[in-house]
């Protein structure tokens, strides 16, 4: 039997040098480590110094493709991200679906490292064994879609794009790169990193196939899942819906706040402006699929009348941007909605990041904190105006929007004026879900511990858990993949009772694994129709290592730690864990009367219960509970030895 | 054996390449869209109004078995389509050019005509569209959808109409 699934290579760019290598690459870190996500930790502890300026020439980007990513397997297309982001300092991922990953993969590389500054602007070609450091000066300046359209004409529509909008090339670090126009890539700066590099995008063709060490197993078993998604009975509800299908969780059984996090956007409101008859009829005009994914939910989009009419966009998770124009700007109709999302997406500014930023702005001038002296004369709202006012100031890097659109670390120090009492964020990044709405569950309670930041969607969970569905599904959920029997007791301790704390870990693992092999997607909606033997089998007909469910559960805690490792060095621990403030007033809501921080049974929890939850959080991943740092005993039971070593060196542990 | 062809609806197509990852694996074992006998072309945003699916249509008079030289592409009488015998193609990629609908293509690794098989009578490609861009009809189910798909646009002229 043949080794499959690694290209067996590495690809190593040096801008400054002006410089490309390729190396082999060692496969038993290979399989240690997975790829992708989890050989990115290893690679950036090997070569990153912790503590650089996110700007320098000396900071890196590691790409990883995952053994899984370009094959025919179900939703084989996740490829991940690693650099140390300037909105917040952590190193940590990002991941993307879109053709970019299996095109780089396809000409023969697992992993793309990338260091150094080009002295002009550049952009990056893969194609097979050509690489090339291009002059992208004609690029330069353009938008997202100019940037994509000029290099489909120069090089093919088959090449895969990724392009930094012109908010990425002045440094406007809340921003996402796009992949073909519509997969958002690098949340929390992969623009600004690629700007300060003076590189402008990536393009990838490759024409060398992944190699597959059991073709009949893999056929077999994709077909086994393609026709689990085939038989689900509402299979074409969700494909017309796309992400908005999850509408009715947001405008009604869940909802999302509003007014900086001291409101809820009400659920009449919600109806009458995004209900999904209006966005059939007059917004949505295509489905957009990542590679081999059964449930593609991307969405083009394209207004259908009134000003904006023509006005058109290719975007991921749709359904979550919608909310956040709608909830946190407040912007109005859909078409207006539409409008705004296709400026952020042209210059590359982060819905969701940037978003969260003009909502906490408005509060601030609401209470005089921001004055007209520093809008640059105008009042600032909840409108779509004002909401196109900051993020054409955040494209410009000027004013007002300018210094929003650092985030809020670099905000906070710049507005000053006590500001920050009203910022609500983690480490930096804004939390996307209010728990007082949602109660704490899983994907609540990782925007606390996530090394990264606030950041809910990536490195979250596949269980968007409902209040009202019962927990014996999430035990059955967390038995398939694999979570050992001793977990499962400390995880429900009682009949009616779960430990949301300990369980987050285990949901976070299995994110991080489907993120490092390259296969599956976040959303409940694919990964409801996977079992966790799916991957143990996909896994071993693919590379040809015959490997057990646990054995690849192992893996991932391994990389998990290494993940937190890098961080713990970059200078990260329990003290940067803070559930915000905001979350411990209550939310007056105009339908819903008052809410407060409850955990999944409705119980209001304090502060203290909170730091309880983190302790048991942190105990369930073997980390130490005073300073939320790897102990030596998980770090070696990891095989990390090594990594121990260097911490206890610098001082992190005793 | 019945005329039977791959019917393809590019409205209904997202792009996803899982025809093409299949197609490659089952016929090469490995995943490979440029080995792939079927084609996915995207334009602009790749939605599902913006890709054409590609591939061989097991022509009634085929152009590419008419000017191979080397008499290497004929009909398989029980799947009824048309194959390529490798060891008698020698790679002159007379029928990559000749023919019309960008079916047949050139194998870069073998050096030969590559084009759909239609698996042995079981096109991989078609389970694995699960968006159902790709069926595989005779003819007169194939006529009978074409009619119905006429007569669902008429009745939506008259209501239009009757407006």
């Amino acid at each position: 039997m043949r080794a499959g699934g690694y290209a067996k290579q590495v690809l190593y760019i040096d801008l400054t040098k002006e410089e490309i290598k390729k190396e082999p690459l060692d496969l038993d870190m290979a399989r240690k480590f997975l790829g992708g996500f989890g050989l990115n930790c290893k690679f950036a502890w090997d070569l990153l110094d912790p503590e650089v300026d996110p700007y320098s020439p000396d900071n890196m980007i590691f790409m990883g493709m995952g053994p899984m990513l370009g094959t025919a397997a179900p939703a084989s297309n996740k490829h991940s991200v690693m650099s140390k982001w300037p909105s917040t300092g952590a190193i940590s991922p990002g991941t993307a679906g879109g053709d970019f990953g299996i095109n780089v993969k396809l000409s023969g590389y697992d992993q793309v490292i990338i260091k150094g500054k080009a002295k002009k602007p550049v952009y990056i070609k893969i194609n097979g064994d050509d690489v090339q450091i291009c002059d992208a000066s004609d690029l330069w300046g353009k938008d997202n879609y100019e940037t994509t359209d000029m290099l489909w004409e120069k090089h093919g529509r088959h090449y895969a794009v990724i392009a930094v909008g012109t908010a990425g090339e002045r440094l406007v670090n809340t921003t996402i790169c796009l992949i073909d126009k519509c997969t958002s890539w690098g949340k929390g700066g992969l623009p600004a990193i690629m700007g300060s590099k003076n590189l402008k995008a990536f393009v990838a063709c490759g024409n060398k196939g992944v190699k597959v060490a059991d073709p009949k197993r893999l056929v077999e078993r994709t077909r086994m899942i393609q026709q689990r998604f085939e038989s689900y009975p509402d299979r074409q509800k969700l494909l017309d819906l796309g992400t908005m299908d999850g509408f009715v969780f947001w405008a009604d059984i869940h909802g999302m706040s509003m007014n900086n996090w001291t409101s809820r956007f009400p659920t009449d409101e919600a109806y009458r402006l995004y209900n999904t008859d209006y966005y059939l009829e007059n917004i949505n005009v295509g489905r957009v699929s990542d590679p081999t994914c059964p449930m593609g939910c991307k969405d083009h989009v394209k207004v259908q009348k009134g000003e904006y009419a023509g006005t058109e966009s290719w975007v991921s998770s749709f359904y979550g941007r919608v909310v956040h124009m709608a909830a946190r700007c407040q912007v109005g109709s859909y078409e207006k909605n539409v409008k705004a999302q296709e400026f952020f997406q042209r210059t590359g500014l982060c819905i969701h990041s940037y978003t969260a930023l003009i909502d906490w702005a408005v509060e601030l001038y609401e209470r005089g904190v921001l004055t007209k002296k520093d809008t640059g004369g105008i009042e600032l709202r909840h409108d779509f105006e004002t909401t196109m006012y900051l993020a054409e100031q955040a494209d410009r890097r000027e004013g007002l929007g300018g210094i929003l659109s650092q985030g809020y670390n670099k905000a906070i120090q710049d507005i000053g004026r006590g500001c920050e009492k009203y910022a609500v964020h983690v480490k930096g990044m804004e939390p996307l879900y209010d728990p007082r709405i949602n109660r704490v569950s899983s994907a609540e309670f990782n925007q606390v511990v996530n090394p990264r930041g606030a950041h809910a969607p990536q490195g979250a969970s596949t269980l968007y858990m409902s209040k009202d569905a019962d927990p014996k599904g999430y035990r059955d959920w967390l038995k398939d993949r694999g979570v050992p029997t001793e977990a499962l007791n400390r995880i429900f301790p009682r009949s009616g009772y779960f430990n949301i704390a300990r369980l987050c870990s285990y949901a976070e693992d299995w994110v991080a694994f489907m993120n490092s092999v390259g296969m599956g997607c976040l959303r409940g909606r694919v990964d409801n129709f996977l079992k966790g033997e799916d991957w143990s089998e996909a896994y071993s007909a693919v590379t040809g290592f015959e490997t057990s469910l646990a054995e690849l559960r192992t893996a991932i805690r391994r990389c998990y730690n290494l993940y937190k490792a890098l961080n713990v060095r970059a200078g990260f621990s329990r003290k940067d864990d803070v559930f915000p403030d905001r979350w411990f007033e209550p939310l007056e809501t105009p339908d819903r009367g008052t809410m407060v921080l409850c955990d999944y049974f409705g119980t209001p929890l304090s502060r203290e219960d909170c730091n309880k939850l983190l302790d048991d959080y942190y105990h369930e991943r073997g980390w130490d509970i005073e300073t939320g740092i790897p102990t030596e005993e998980t770090l070696v039971e990891s095989d990390l030895q090594d990594v121990f070593s260097d911490l206890q060196k610098s001082g992190f542990i005793e | 054996m019945e005329e039977k062809a791959l019917v393809l609806h590019p409205e209904k197509c997202t792009g996803c390449h899982a025809c093409e990852m299949i197609c490659s694996l089952v016929h090469d074992g490995e995943c490979n869209l440029t080995l792939s006998r079927i084609g996915i072309m995207k334009t602009n945003g790749g939605g599902s109004n913006e890709n054409i699916p590609i591939v061989c249509q097991q022509c009634h008079d085929p152009i590419c078995a008419d000017v191979c030289v080397m008499g290497a592409i004929s009909r398989n009488e029980e799947t009824g389509a048309l194959v390529v015998n490798e060891d008698l193609c020698v790679g002159c990629k007379t029928c990559v050019i000749a023919c019309p609908l960008g079916g047949v293509l050139y194998h870069h690794i073998k050096g030969c005509a590559m084009k759909c098989d239609l698996c042995s009578g079981d096109p991989e490609c078609v389970k694995s569209c699960l968006y159902e861009a790709i069926e595989f009809l005779t003819m007169d189910e194939w006529g009978r959808k074409t009619r119905l798909k006429g007569a669902e646009n008429l009745g939506r002229i008259f209501e239009m109409l009757c407006k």
